[in-house]
């Protein structure tokens, strides 16, 4: 085909055909490096932080960590621990499990609270594999000596045991 | 050089270096992106973390008022509030300063010293909903006396009134004379003596707030804070 004087027009040659090649395959790399798995990586642990923060902060604004503390004091620690866990299996979605422990980790007031009652030891195991884990920290007055003891929620994704 | 006709390559011409220039830089310009929005969401969750915190201090410290532990007749509460920022620093690995000022407070005009509630010459009562007392002591061990620690060096009784708060002074026993102030406002001066001036007066002020306590967290690199005043009467 050949082109009259009058008619203009853009040449593609083999040289800029190669160069838009190795365009794309940047571009394609780049959004490959920015593809899914780093969104996740960035937005899914903010997601799961948030979890454990606004369930801490329900159990406040409810009362239920005024019952759990006051029954701790009582000395019902099961009851304590059974309240605790229903509620906080209410407030967060089904995929994300969790781990309860109100007091410092060497002399707890509570801990261990998981899930689902007993399989204690498959949930550790759940806890220790975690990819990836979350943590809420709270701090609270502990009645009848009315010291500070803290509030620890640990949350991860996962399946139920 | 001259290329022999067996030889072969690729000749980058003009415009195929023009686009590849563009491709690198936008590759450049990507990765920047991206390091750039990591660090955002990182930020954020650091901003979540330091608001939480603050958010939950300020609960704690309006606990701490409405079930008296800072009214139980105990000198020296302001420990409280540094044990509470102690917590809250083991627990989060945040900085936490909070810094009480109480408004009721004594000058004690024979040693020069300023006796404030909250420390360990104030203790203050909650003796009915709306009613507290603040037991002052003049002696001063920092000027070299030796306090009775009898806690009578004036007796205030504070009552909320609506808006105000109406103090009054029960009694003074002790030869010294204080001036007594409510925040920057002198109230009294000349209190006690031999001849208990003042004794038995009283004056309203307006507010009815007895206790500020300013909370201010920070995440150890300084990039995000919660700063708020905690106001309690």
């Amino acid at each position: 085909m050949s082109f009259r004087r009058d008619r203009r027009g853009f040449i593609f040659s083999l040289d800029a055909t190669l160069a838009m090649l190795v365009v794309l395959i940047v571009m394609t790399g780049v959004a490959r490096v920015a593809g899914p798995e780093l969104t996740y990586g960035q937005h899914g642990y903010l997601r799961l932080e948030r979890y454990a923060n606004d369930a801490l902060e329900v159990m406040e604004l409810t009362g239920a960590m005024d019952i759990i503390e006051n029954l701790l004091a009582q000395g019902e620690i099961s009851e304590a621990g059974n309240l605790a866990e229903n509620v906080l299996r209410k407030i967060l979605p089904g995929e994300v499990q969790f781990r309860l422990r109100i007091g410092v980790e060497n002399n707890p007031r509570l801990d261990n609270v998981y899930p689902s009652a007993g399989k204690h030891a498959e949930w550790r195991a759940a806890f220790e594999n975690a990819a990836e884990i979350a943590v809420a920290a709270r701090v609270s007055i502990f009645p009848p000596e009315n010291v500070f003891d803290s509030i620890t929620l640990y949350v991860w994704r996962g399946a139920e045991i | 050089m001259r290329l022999k006709e067996e030889q072969r390559g690729f000749v980058l011409s003009g415009i195929a270096l023009l686009l590849v220039l563009p491709a690198m830089l936008l590759a450049a310009s990507c990765f920047r992106i991206i390091e750039t929005g990591g660090e955002a969401v990182s930020l954020q969750a650091t901003a979540d973390k330091v608001f939480y915190t603050g958010d939950d201090i300020e609960r704690i410290i309006n606990d701490m008022w409405d079930e008296n532990l800072l009214a139980n007749n105990e000198s020296n509460v302001n420990v409280k509030f540094d044990e509470l920022a102690d917590n809250y620093r083991v627990i989060t690995g945040l900085l936490v300063d909070l810094t009480p000022s109480w408004k009721l407070w004594i000058h004690v005009e024979n040693n020069g010293a300023d006796h404030y509630a909250g420390t360990k010459y104030c203790k203050v009562e909650h003796v009915a909903p709306e009613n507290w007392r603040y037991y002052f002591e003049d002696l001063d061990e920092e000027e070299g006396e030796t306090p009775d620690w009898d806690y009578d060096e004036p007796i205030l009784l504070v009552e909320k009134i609506g808006s105000k708060l109406r103090i009054t002074i029960e009694d003074y026993t002790s030869p010294y004379y204080s001036d007594i102030y409510y925040s920057g406002q002198l109230l009294w001066s000349d209190v006690g003596g031999t001849g208990k001036n003042h004794v038995g007066e009283n004056i309203e002020v307006d507010g009815v707030l007895q206790l500020e306590v300013s909370v201010y967290v920070r995440d150890p690199r300084g990039a995000t804070r919660y700063s708020s005043t905690v106001e309690l009467g």
